[in-house]
């Protein structure tokens, strides 16, 4: 989450009196994959998670190494 | 590879003997294949150092989804839920290492990125002006606001960019514990931003609004030396 003064500004005007922690979004991260995935938008199925992962940089990593892994999955098992 | 549903996913990895071994394998070979993608930006994989890495992600990864199948709720593919837990593994191992020389200080000491200044760039002096502003302000109210831990957590979060999984793991704390701490900071200062009618906290009705991350997410190929 390295981000300039005006960055934090903005972040923390953002923020919500009700936030999933990481915890709660780490339950959500399978799901949530899987949305993406199938070209849902998670924003609208799982509007908090989303919001989450935009305020999360650690949350937001695993969930772009999740969709990493899934791809690779799929990839290595067709060949 | 035999394919298999969740349902038989549970049955097999639950059952005795070899129908478990043979799950057991299986799910090593696709955890694998799961690793090579999602840590191509994180580790070096022309290395033979690599694979052994990977073996021990998975290994520990396995101990934790065999005893935690009970919580496996059949909402996503257990392949994907499995991938979770050895990507969880694996970053959280990785960011340890990554940062393990960082040390916590306190918010007027310097930190690795504590100044907006950028040198060579005399046409946008105005807004490293404004920046600073911000910055003294920022540090101001963070002093006046919150507590010692609380100012440390967020210097290192924000500006020093560690990440909260490290970041934790520095303060003796979880991870959900942090983000408590950082969450309860930013709602001190979202508080004082509104109250001194800073023209940020105008954003604030539309929580949607920031729809990229106000952090940079790395596509570079760091790597694990
Ligand atoms: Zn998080």
């Amino acid at each position: 989450m390295q981000i300039n003064v005006s960055g934090l500004m903005g972040m923390i005007s953002q923020t919500e009196d009700d936030e999933l922690d990481c915890g709660q979004t780490y339950e959500l991260l399978d799901q949530y994959a899987e949305i993406m995935e199938r070209g849902e938008d998670p924003q609208i199925l799982l509007p908090k998670v989303y919001r989450h992962l935009n305020r999360c940089k650690d949350c937001h990593e695993e969930l772009t190494a999740l969709l990493a892994a899934i791809q690779s999955d799929h990839e290595k098992n067709r060949n | 590879m035999t394919e298999r549903d969740n349902a038989t996913w549970l049955q097999d990895l639950r059952s005795p003997g070899k129908c478990r071994t043979t799950a057991l394998a299986d799910l090593r070979k696709i955890l694998l294949r799961g690793l090579t993608g999602a840590l191509k930006n994180w580790v070096r994989q022309d290395t033979r150092e690599f694979l052994s890495l990977c073996e021990d992600f998975i290994q520990e990864a396995l101990l934790i989804i065999l005893k935690h199948l009970d919580d496996f709720q059949g909402l996503s593919r257990f392949t994907t839920w499995a991938h979770k837990i050895s990507v969880r593994v694996a970053l959280s191992e990785l960011r340890r290492a990554r940062w393990k020389d960082y040390s916590l200080t306190a918010t007027d000491e310097p930190g690795q990125s504590s100044s907006v200044h950028e040198p060579g760039s005399p046409d946008r002096e105005q807004e490293r002006v404004e920046g600073q502003m911000m910055l003294d302000w920022m540090k101001k109210v963070m002093r006046e606001e919150l507590t010692t831990r609380q100012q440390r957590a967020l210097k290192a979060a924000a500006f020093d960019g560690i990440s909260a999984d490290a970041l934790s793991k520095k303060l003796g704390t979880t991870r959900n514990a942090l983000y408590k701490l950082l969450h309860d900071a930013r709602l001190k200062l979202k508080k004082r931003m509104l109250k001194e009618g800073f023209m940020k906290v105008q954003e604030e009705s539309d929580p949607d609004s920031e729809r990229k991350p106000p952090f940079e997410v790395s596509n570079k190929g760091e790597s694990r030396e």
